[in-house]
Parts: structure tokens; C-alpha cells; sequence
């Protein structure tokens, strides 16, 4: 035990106010650096014109952000229901499991973001191509999730759900299920990255609607306090899906 | 006498079980998966053969084998500069993440001020800035090198850095008691103890850079197996599409690959 | 090192305790003539601040203790012992009050002071030879002159031919031998150890126990060792400092009269077990003492 020794936690204190200083340095330094050099404005402009940008053209930006948002958690949650069901089904068979997880895993480490050409070929240039694919990439680390944790629970819970005589169903709902939740939020973590992952080269390859048109088309045309703002707002997006995400 | 050859047959018989159950292992984690991508393949090649699926729409697994070598030339040629852009990009992340890392742990101002920004930018969704690195970088491969070097930095630095702070707080208070400098602690104990923490930050990284390169290939570049799948793809040729795919994947699969084997190698020496 | 035989008066009340605590010195020793590993501890207290409450681990505590000695610290858990221990390590210090070892005052960790912890700590990468000689590994100090050293040593608590093992291939008891010979290769004056038994088994503790007597009882370093079995500190030292709950003050410094040295069947004996008696009865004073 550590408990003996000092346990300094004043530091806490000490490093958010350091790293707010920081930021806040850097951040001054940036706009007094972009607004001195114009030639540099183009490549980093400073935030005074980037929330000049984002005040300007609030109603188009959100509009596009609201595209963004809604098809990204869509996806996100039919990738949820289907991770968890898949994940739950194939889970219940030893046989099934060990001949269906290491094609997941496999499925996890290839770039899924190549096929998103594919899903155009076959559903279009629209909104269903890019939630089919945003599905897709948010699916798989939630199935994943939900297998490992249904089949790595504790032995000795295991043979304390063999000793009663409940029916399967409900020891699943009262003690694999729950015990399962851990591995489940870490791989809804990771889908919900991977949904906005997902959306975002969607909206780059069809080149539509949403944030991730706004910055190609506004990259390709060298706006960049435009790029910033459009990426500025998908950060709150993200930000937003996190926080659901983990309180669901 | 008799207890003897019972004895013997009881024993013979453990071994055939002990046999049996370790075949039925094997069989299990082997024998099961690859029959069952097997069995996948084989429904797929029946499937479009039987319900008349056109090519363009999901071309059978012997038409993409045969894609495959029919464009080998093609893919070869594109294939190199995607994995060398995946490759320098991660080595690159490497030697920047890992020295972001080292610095944050050796010095409390740094890590006070940098490490909280190098977590908070975890929030931002950097495949959304490749557009903006063609902007910085143009069009060519140093854009793409910047990109698939910055998106694969991050899970780096936050590996190396976690696993420095990770050591066990006894074995620094036994270096503290031997009055020994942080620069040797640093190097000799905080630094391996982080080795198994750095592998699978490396994991993540180079599934990133394949990631990043391929995002850069979709939007910005005329070479590279990205470019080539969305060339197809806006020509229908569907089979060149899966052809290249496949090849992205043996390329992702080879590199995780080699990472794994050193993980492997490594960590029987390191987590003891 | 003691050995009278006079019978200790029971404890019956606190006033008892007052009166062990305050016996006189054994006559004999010179205290003018401080040794060069004397330890002395002069009113010496410890308050620190955790998640923003004052904790007073250590109150007022003055013990002196001479060169060669072996000193249990005894006490129930969280009394503030492992921090009275790592004052004398130098790797904390003290809010009040003075400590004071070879006749110096303690600022800082000495190379000299020899420390092992409840966990082994080794490195899991090293053999155990070179996790032996670690302290010259991490202080840059050639380790060449003292390999001899420490694999006698390691014959000595009887790892001999487990000089290349790596510690995953060490049961939790060979790891603790380990420590021990890594604390005892820099030839320390004082050692001290802060409960190195108490996450092993009972009956490699015991073990562990009779390794350490034999050791001690060749190298004669002064050594405060810090435990909560009774048995353990009655079968190891000359004295035992028994401390209260927090906050932790001297309650009572019962010499051990048993000759040395000291074999396993000690524990069978009479007297032995008269000891541990009167041990348990200070400890349930101490924990008496603080509700009260």
C-alpha cells in the first residue's frame, strides 16, 4: 500500500491551470503570428477570422453539420443494435465463436475505409451509401465487444450459473450480460471514432453534403479559415457523440 | 501382476485423451476458422453463379483472383508508393511520438503543458484534416507522407508516454533510495517497463498510417492503390476494385503482422 | 546483542507500559562514542495532507538504536510504521523532529542505506544475478568487482544455479531472496525492511525467517525491520518497538532475551511464547489505547 507515502494531489491543480496557460499562450501567439505574416494567413489563419467565418456562415455550417451529425448517429446506433445482437448470437456457441472471431479480428485490422468506393458502386452517391458505410465501420468493434465479453467471463461465475438451475436467458440477462458491459463500452468507444471516421470519408468520396464536403470544397479552393471552421464544428460533433456514446 | 497392466492401460488411456482433447483444441482455433472462410468463399462463388448476379455488382471470388493476376502489373505499381507512404509515415510517428514521449516523462513542465493537449486532441477527428494538408503540402507525396506521419503520431505518443508514467511506484522509490539520477531511471527501468505499452500503441498507429495514406490516395493523388479504387469504381470495374482491396488488405494485414512478431518477440523478454 | 534472563513484569495497565518504556539503557555501552550506524530518532513526527485531509502517521516518536542491533517495528496496519521506516531511509522526512543516522542527519536516500520493500520489485527483463547487482547498474558504478559478492550471496540464501534465471521463472519467495542479496550487495551499515515477508505463503515466511537469521547472524547489520506478526519480529530481533494506531506513537520497547542464535524450534519454547503473550498484550493495548 501506497498509503503511507506522500500522495501529493495538489498537482491537479497546478497542471490545469498550466495547460490552460499554455493553450491560451499559443493560441495568442497564433493569431499575433497569422495576422503579422498575410503570406502565412492562407495556410493557419487566425482564430479571430476563423469565428469570423463561423458567425458569417452559422446557417450554412450548421446545416451541413446537421447532416453530418444526424446520418453519423444514425449509423452509430443501427451499428449498435446489430453489433450487439450479432455479437450476442454468435457468442452463444463455442463452435460459432471460435470459427467466426478471428474473421473479425481480421475485419478490424484491414482499412475498411477502402471499400468505401465500393458501397457507392452498389447504393449510389447518396445518403444511403454513406450511412451503409458509416454502419459498417462502427460495426465491427461493437460485435467484437460484445463477443469477448460474452465469452470471457469469470470461470468461477461460470460454474456458480452451472450450480443453479436457472433457464439460459436469464442467467444471460442477470450475470453475462452485466459482466459483459466492460468490453462492450470499450468497443462502443472505439465505434463511435470509427463512425465518425466512417461518415466523414463518405462525405469525401461522394462529395455532396455535410462537414466533409465543406472541406474538400473549401480545401480545393484554398479557403482554408473555411477548412478550420467546418473542422471546428466537427469537433463538437465528435465531442457531442463521445459523450453520448459513453452515457449510454 | 494384474494391477500392473491395469496401470498401463489406464495410463495409455490418459495419453489418448489427453491426445484427443489437445486435436479437438487444435482443431477448434485453426481448423474451424479457415473452414469456415472456406465454406464463406465457396457460398459466394454459388451464390452469384446461382442467383445471376451481375459482375458489376458483386464480382465472384474467382473473377477477383483472376483481377488479380491479370492486373498484377497495375497493382504492383500502385501498391508501392501505398506502402511506402504507410511505411515512412509510421516511422516517421515513431521517432517523433516516441521522442514526445520521453521529453513529456523527463520533465514535469513538459508534461503538465503538453501531455492535456496532446489528450485533448484526441477529440478532433484528424481524417478530417487531410484536405487541409494538401493545402499546406500540394498534391504530391509529401502531403501524404505529412498526413499518414501526423494521424499515426498520436496513439504513439499517448502509448509512450502512458507507459512511462506506468512503472511500478516501488521499483522508483528502490532507485530513489540507491540516489540515482532521473536520466538513468529514465533509461534503465521506466523506459523497457514502457516497451509492452509502446507495441500496442504501434498496433493502433500502423492500422492508422494504412488508414491516413489511403484517405490521402482518395482525395488528392494520381498513384497509390486508393487512387486506384476510386478509379475503378467511377469506371464500374468492380473486379479491379476487389482486385485492389484484396491487396490493400494483404498489405494492412503484413505490416500489423510484422509489428505483432516483434510484440511477440519482444515482450517475453520485457513483461517477464 | 542481549541475553539476561529475568523475568519481564506483566502488563496490566498503561502505566505498566510507561514503566517498560522507560527502563534504563543496558549498562555497557558507551554513549558518548556514537557508532558509525547508530540510529537515533528525536521526537520525530509526520503529518502529510491526502485528498485533502490531515493525516498524523507518525507522533512524537524518540528511539535510539545502536550498531548491530535488529529492531522490530511492530503494529497493527496503517499506524504509521512503513513511514516511520522510510524516514530512516531518507526517502521522506519528517515534519518534525530529527533523525539521525551514522551520527549524521538524514536529508536525503544514502547508497549506503540498504532498503527492500513487501514486493520484490525485480526487473522482470534482468537474470537474477543482475538484478543482484542493479544498484551499480542504475548508479553507473562498476558492477565487475562485486559479481563474486553476489553470487556468494546468492549460494548464501540458496539460489545456487538460479544465477540466470529471470524472475518470471522465480517463485514469489526466491524473488524476496533475491531483494535480499540486491540489499546486501552494496554492503550496507543498516538495512531496513519494510514487511519483505508479508506477501508470501506462511510457510515460506517461516523460511524466509531462518534464511534471514542466518544471514544476519554472519553480516551482523544493524537492521529495522518492519512487521505486523508478532512471531516473526519475537524470532528475528533484540528489540521490538511496539507502536499504536495512528497516530503512531512508541508504545512499548520490549527487549528479546533469547540467545542467539536463534534456530526454528525457538518457536516451540516456553519463553518464546511467553513473549509473543506479552507482545499480543501490547498490541491489544494499542488498539485498546486508541478507542479509549
Amino acid at each position: 500500500m501506497m498509503t503511507d507515502y506522500v500522495i501529493r494531489s495538489q498537482n491537479a491543480v497546478r497542471r490545469g491551470v498550466l495547460s490552460i496557460t499554455f493553450v491560451g499562450l499559443l493560441v495568442l501567439a497564433w493569431e499575433v503570428a497569422a495576422r503579422r505574416n498575410t503570406g502565412a494567413a492562407t495556410a493557419i489563419p487566425p482564430p479571430s477570422e476563423i469565428s469570423d467565418i463561423i458567425a458569417r456562415h452559422h446557417g450554412l455550417l450548421l446545416q451541413q453539420a446537421a447532416s453530418t451529425g444526424l446520418e453519423c448517429a444514425v449509423g452509430f446506433f443501427v451499428a449498435v443494435v446489430c453489433g450487439i445482437l450479432l455479437g450476442a448470437l454468435i457468442a452463444y456457441s463455442t463452435s460459432v465463436s471460435a470459427a467466426l472471431y478471428p474473421h473479425m479480428v481480421v475485419f478490424q485490422i484491414i482499412p475498411k475505409i477502402a471499400l468505401a468506393p465500393l458501397f457507392i458502386v452498389w447504393l449510389g452517391v447518396g445518403t444511403q451509401s454513406r450511412l451503409a458505410f458509416t454502419v459498417f465501420s462502427a460495426f465491427f468493434p461493437i460485435a467484437i465487444g460484445t463477443l469477448t465479453g460474452l465469452r470471457t467471463t469469470p470461470a468461477n461465475v461460470i460454474d456458480l450459473c452451472r450450480a443453479t438451475v436457472a433457464p439460459h436467458w436469464r442467467v444471460f440477462m442477470a450475470v453475462r450480460f452485466p459482466f459483459a458491459l466492460p468490453h462492450i463500452f470499450s468497443g462502443l468507444k472505439v465505434a463511435v471514432t470509427m463512425a465518425l471516421i466512417g461518415e466523414i470519408v463518405g462525405e469525401f468520396i461522394t462529395a455532396q453534403i455535410g462537414l466533409g464536403y465543406i472541406i474538400k470544397f473549401a480545401a480545393s479552393n484554398m479557403e482554408t479559415a473555411l477548412v478550420f471552421a467546418a473542422v471546428v464544428l466537427l469537433c463538437a460533433i465528435g465531442f457531442q457523440h463521445r459523450r453520448l456514446g459513453l452515457r449510454h | 501382476m494384474s494391477s500392473a497392466t491395469d496401470r498401463l492401460e489406464f495410463r495409455s488411456g490418459a495419453v489418448r485423451t489427453l491426445w484427443f482433447s489437445v486435436g479437438v483444441a487444435t482443431l477448434r482455433a485453426v481448423v474451424l476458422p479457415v473452414a469456415t472462410g472456406v465454406a464463406a468463399l465457396i457460398a459466394w462463388e454459388w451464390a452469384v453463379w446461382a442467383l445471376h448476379i451481375p459482375q458489376v455488382v458483386l464480382p465472384s471470388p474467382s473473377l477477383v483472383v483472376h483481377s488479380v493476376v491479370a492486373n498484377a502489373g497495375l497493382l504492383g505499381a500502385h501498391l508501392v508508393p501505398t506502402a511506402m507512404v504507410t511505411v515512412v509515415g509510421f516511422v516517421l510517428a515513431m521517432l517523433l511520438g516516441t521522442a514526445i514521449g520521453i521529453a513529456i516523462a523527463a520533465s514535469r513542465l513538459a508534461r503538465d503543458m503538453v501531455y492535456p493537449c496532446v489528450l485533448a486532441f484526441q477529440f478532433v477527428p484528424k481524417i478530417a484534416l487531410a484536405p487541409l494538408f494538401i493545402v499546406w503540402f500540394g498534391m504530391g507525396l509529401e502531403s501524404r507522407f505529412a498526413f499518414s506521419a501526423f494521424i499515426s503520431f498520436f496513439p504513439i505518443a499517448v502509448a509512450m508516454t502512458s507507459g512511462l508514467e506506468a512503472t511500478d511506484r516501488r521499483t522508483l522509490a528502490l532507485c530513489r533510495s540507491l540516489n540515482a539520477t532521473p536520466r538513468r531511471v529514465l533509461l534503465h527501468v521506466r523506459i523497457p517497463f514502457a516497451i509492452p505499452f509502446l507495441f500496442a500503441g504501434m498496433k493502433i498507429a500502423i492500422t492508422m498510417a494504412v488508414i491516413g495514406t489511403v484517405v490521402g490516395e482518395f482525395i488528392s493523388s494520381r498513384s497509390g492503390l486508393g487512387y486506384l479504387i476510386l478509379n475503378a469504381a467511377s469506371r464500374m470495374q468492380t473486379d479491379l476494385i476487389l482486385a485492389a482491396i484484396v491487396v490493400l488488405c494483404a498489405v494492412g494485414l503484413v505490416l500489423y503482422g510484422l509489428i505483432e512478431a516483434a510484440d511477440q518477440i519482444t515482450s517475453r523478454r520485457f513483461r517477464g | 546483542m542481549a541475553t539476561g534472563g529475568h523475568q519481564q513484569p506483566r502488563i496490566r495497565k498503561i502505566s505498566d507500559l510507561m514503566n517498560v518504556v522507560q527502563r534504563p539503557k543496558l549498562a555497557g555501552v558507551a554513549r558518548s562514542a556514537k557508532a558509525k550506524c547508530d540510529i537515533a530518532l528525536h521526537d520525530v513526527s509526520k503529518t502529510y495532507v491526502a485528498d485533502g485531509a490531515t493525516v498524523d502517521a507518525v507522533e512524537r516518536i524518540s528511539v535510539e538504536i545502536r550498531s548491530g542491533e535488529f529492531v522490530s517495528i511492530l503494529g497493527p496496519s496503517g499506524c504509521g510504521k512503513s513511514t516511520l521506516l522510510m524516514m530512516v531511509a531518507g526517502l521522506e522526512t519528517p515534519t518534525l523532529g530529527v533523525v539521525e543516522v551514522g551520527g549524521r542527519k538524514m536529508t536525503g536516500p544514502r547508497f549506503e542505506i540498504g532498503v527492500m520493500f513487501q514486493d520484490a520489485t525485480l526487473l522482470p527483463w534482468k537474470t537474477a544475478l543482475d538484478n543482484v547487482l542493479f544498484p551499480f547498474a542504475i548508479t553507473g558504478k562498476s558492477a565487475v568487482d562485486h559479481r563474486k559478492d553476489a553470487q556468494v550471496l546468492l549460494r548464501r540464501v540458496g539460489l545456487d544455479g538460479f544465477e540466470t534465471k529471470r524472475p518470471s521463472h522465480l517463485s514469489g519467495g526466491m524473488r524476496q531472496r533475491v531483494a535480499l542479496c540486491r540489499a546486501l550487495i552494496t554492503r550496507p551499515e543498516v538495512l531496513l525492511m519494510d514487511e519483505p515477508f508479508s506477501a508470501l505463503d506462511a510457510i515460506t515466511r517461516d523460511e524466509m525467517n531462518v534464511v534471514l537469521t542466518n544471514l544476519w547472524q554472519e553480516f551482523q547489520k544493524t537492521v529495522v525491520f518492519v512487521t505486523h506478526s508478532i512471531r516473526e519480529a519475537a524470532f528475528l530481533s533484540d528489540r521490538v518497538l511496539v507502536m499504536s494506531q495512528r497516530p503512531g506513537r512508541l508504545l512499548a520497547d520490549l527487549p528479546i532475551d533469547i540467545t542467539r542464535p536463534r534456530h526454528p524450534a525457538v518457536g516451540e519454547t516456553p519463553r518464546f511464547n511467553e513473549i509473543c503473550g506479552q507482545l499480543r498484550q501490547m498490541i491489544s493495548i494499542a488498539h485498546g489505547h486508541a478507542a479509549g
